[in-house]
């Protein structure tokens, strides 16, 4: 029986165990393979190819499209993490094809280069039980030459989904942005790396990605200059995270993110159609956090078309510059079409005219624009109260080495900034200033944003720059903890009662809120955090000064998360009260064979009474106040000597407290 | 072409270095060049002109960097942006007010180099924002 009982304990905590670790930290804690890289790669690689698809889910089939010069070459797939430093784990090959070298087709005449070459081979990823199986991440397939020699290798780059995943964090790669970059067959979006200084319009997926840096990317788009940094940091540490590509918020929508808490870009993120900020406003709207360790976030938007053979979304459209003069949407009749014209997201409204709930400058969403480049410089730190930097060790002014550039975004003072935008690093560049933000839609959505896309080099050292930084990587974690968390939405029906040297501040708490922040001004708009940690529903603001005006709002709290501030509310303290001071009494008096008088009289029964006066009335003349007398005084001795004969007077006290004056005593008449 | 061939000469230089030369090579070209990967360049619309829009802003001038040919006729449109007052932008020897409706700005260059295109507060000349217009042949 005991031994039934101890292997039940044994198997729970193992279960248990199983259980705890998610699909990244298994799939880490696997062997790895370092033979990834390329050691032969080139600007014109002897083998190379591009997939049918930027993603495929588990169970789904995607296909390649090979070139080789050589009867041979082999192919590898690694999926890029940790792997203990590895960096990636090979789940197939090397398995040796027969090759054929395919043309190079010339750009149309919308600069366009479209391979459309034949199928290679096609593999299926398996849909089994175990998520770890082929797990979704960031796949390259390693060409490689058969012939051997220089320049014989490259990266076909695609994403695995597992479209079943509930993981809070959604980490989305950047297919677009590495198209519209790629010059493969000499045409880009881009004037500078196209043939004739003449950019396409139109650039397609339907074929490999040149070589356009130092980091041998043959192949992998934009994925080695940055995006790798930020997924080793995060398979290393260990997260629950799920991939997808930029293509798949476009088809799926807010869809897509509806199974996790939070939507992720590093890097260079800079082509967004309209329906992707059209899914991302719908997830904003429920609550989804977003977090942009990037920059240039969002800046063109672009279209969408089917390639010749029916594909769907094998082509980018992008007139960029054009838009005004070439672009069919802009040139029709039609004003409904207008919101898909592909210019910045800045310049639908101000140039086009389009009024539409979604279009936007891109920093309504990001809270930062892009404002320039290239700059490589550091980021400073502003508010280094910000929760961002919990446990970081920063103080206002220190700065992140390194990390600033080589695109840098800033808040614009364009009418379009978030309400609440926090602002936390001001970061000096040749461009007037870059920063790093935050803030939260009333729905809870938690937004940060790092302002450049250089941050991912402080997470992780991959490319060897030596900008790691222990507190980038914290301030990382913190945000990762924030927007892990389901959305936390601000209190509501929150109002304020004055009263006396008090104001009473009330609210309907919020679900999952675990205690309250009260943040106060003496003007509109001015609060700034005043009581953090206050549980329940009510906050007494006491001490205060008579008839001041204060200001509140209130955020919910739950240890990891903050909401955004509720609506503002006021109130006024009461008036400093009218003390009653209570007169002195009993008065009396005589004059003697000199004329001198002495009154006496019965003090006023009010404490700390200043001073007293006596009033005198020369028969029917007005009342004067002939003497001020310290304290609650109780006679008064007149030696003027001034009654005499048939004159007369009258007498009366009062008792003096501040500014208020008690009723005056009886009144008396001495003759 | 130009570009091209600088591009590829750098980047094939760059590929020997492979993990110690963290350059682009639109940064490499923006350097040497003086133009950023991310300058507006100028389309001829069906007249033949090259017409860019212009925003003045409080803390920015959009687009930073313009790039338009030499011997094309130039019409710059220069508006003020949300909630922005008192504003005029310079360029050459002139010096124009902007509001909501955009001021037009016409020129042809006749030589090629890098030219300011500032915004400035019409209260505080210190207030301005520096843009570039680049004139390539």
């Amino acid at each position: 029986m005991i031994f039934r009982w101890v292997l039940f304990v044994l198997l729970s905590v193992l279960c248990g165990s199983l259980q705890a670790a998610n699909v990244i930290q298994t799939e880490n804690a696997k062997p790895g393979n370092s033979d990834w890289t390329l050691s032969n790669p080139g600007d014109n690689p002897t083998v190379e190819g591009y997939a049918s698809a930027t993603s495929v889910g588990r169970g789904e089939t995607i296909r390649f499209f090979i070139s080789s010069t050589s009867p041979t070459y082999t192919y590898s797939i690694y999926r890029m993490g940790w792997y203990n430093g590895a960096g990636a784990r090979r789940m197939v090959g090397p398995i040796t094809m027969n090759g054929a070298k395919r043309a190079v087709p010339a750009p149309d005449a919308n600069g366009m280069v479209d391979a459309n070459w034949p199928e290679s081979f096609n593999i299926t990823i398996p849909n089994t039980a175990d998520h770890t199986d082929w797990a979704s991440g960031i796949y390259l397939m390693k060409l490689t030459d058969g012939a051997g020699g220089p320049a014989s290798q490259s990266y076909v780059i695609f994403v695995v989904r597992d479209d079943s995943s509930t993981a809070p964090y959604l980490l989305q790669s950047t297919a677009t942005t590495s198209q519209a970059y790629n010059n493969w067959g000499g045409k880009s979006l881009y004037a500078w790396n196209s043939v004739d200084g003449a950019p396409a319009r139109k650039v397609s997926f339907n074929r490999p990605y040149a070589m356009a840096g130092a980091i041998y990317m043959g192949g992998s788009g934009n994925f080695l200059d940055w995006e790798i940094n930020f997924l080793r940091f995060i398979e290393k540490e260990g997260y629950d995270v799920t991939y997808a590509s930029n293509l798949d918020l476009h088809t799926r929508g807010a869809a897509l993110m509806a199974p996790h808490k939070a939507f992720i870009v590093s890097g260079h993120d800079e082509y967004w159609s309209y329906e992707m900020r059209a899914a991302i406003k719908q997830s904003q709207d429920a609550g989804k956090h977003l977090a942009f360790f990037a920059a240039n976030e969002a800046y063109w938007q672009i279209r969408f078309e089917s390639d010749a053979n029916g594909n769907p979304n094998r082509t980018i459209v992008g007139y960029k510059e054009a838009a005004q003069s070439s672009d069919p949407l802009a040139l029709d009749a039609d004003k409904s079409n207008d919101r898909y014209i592909t210019t910045r997201f800045r310049d639908l409204g101000p140039v086009f005219g389009v009024t539409d709930p979604v279009v936007s400058p891109e920093n309504a969403m990001v809270g930062v624009q892009y404002h320039g480049d290239p700059f490589n410089g550091d980021i400073v730190v502003s508010d280094a109260s910000s929760w961002v930097y919990g446990g970081t060790g920063v103080v206002n002014g220190s700065r992140f080495t390194g990390l600033l550039g080589y695109e840098t975004d800033a808040i614009a003072d364009n009418g379009w900034s978030p309400p609440g935008l926090q602002k936390i690093a001001d970061s000096p560049d040749t461009f007037g200033g870059s920063h790093m933000t935050t803030y939260t839609t009333p729905s809870g959505s938690v937004v940060f944003a790092t302002g450049s896309m250089a941050w991912v080099f402080g997470l992780d050292n991959f490319g060897q720059r030596g900008r790691v930084s222990a507190a980038a990587q914290q301030a990382t974690r913190n945000v990762l903890a924030r927007i892990g968390t389901p959305p936390l939405n601000p209190p509501t029906s929150v109002a304020a009662v004055g009263g006396a040297g008090r104001i009473d501040v009330s609210w309907v708490q919020a679900a999952g809120a675990t205690s309250y922040n009260i943040y106060r001004g003496t003007s509109s708009g001015s609060e700034t955090l005043f009581r953090p940690g206050i549980s329940g529903g009510s906050f007494a603001d006491t001490g205060l000064a008579a008839s001041t005006k204060y200001f509140y709002r209130v955020a919910s709290a739950n240890g990891t998360s903050e909401s955004a501030l509720s609506n503002e509310v006021s109130a006024t303290t009461n008036a400093a009260p009218v003390e009653t001071i209570l007169a002195p009494t009993n008065l009396s008096g005589s004059a003697n064979a000199q004329g001198q008088m002495t009154l006496y009289w019965t003090p006023s029964a009010t404490p700390n009474v200043d001073k007293t006066y006596v009033y005198r009335k020369f028969q029917n003349q007005s009342w004067v106040i002939i003497a001020i007398l310290p304290g609650n005084a109780s006679t008064w001795f007149d030696t003027s000597g001034n009654s005499s004969g048939s004159r007369y007077y009258y007498f009366k006290v009062a008792a003096v407290k501040g500014t208020v004056i008690s009723p005056t005593s009886n009144q008396i008449r001495i003759d | 072409m130009k570009y091209l061939l600088i591009g590829l000469l750098v980047v094939g230089n760059a590929q020997a270095q492979v993990v110690t030369a963290h350059e682009h090579s639109d940064q490499i070209i923006a350097r040497e060049s003086g133009i950023h990967s991310e300058a507006w360049h100028a389309v001829k619309d069906a007249s033949g002109v090259q017409r860019v829009n212009v925003e003045c802003g409080e803390n920015y001038i959009d687009p930073p960097e313009i790039v338009v040919h030499q011997g094309v006729p130039v019409v710059l449109s220069v508006r003020a942006g949300k909630n922005v007052t008192n504003r005029e932008v310079l360029f050459s020897n002139q010096k124009r007010s902007i509001d909501k409706k955009p001021i037009t700005i016409s020129f042809t260059p006749t030589a090629s180099g890098h030219f300011p295109l500032v915004c400035s507060s019409l209260l505080d000349g210190r207030k301005r924002k520096e843009g570039k217009l680049h004139v390539i042949k």
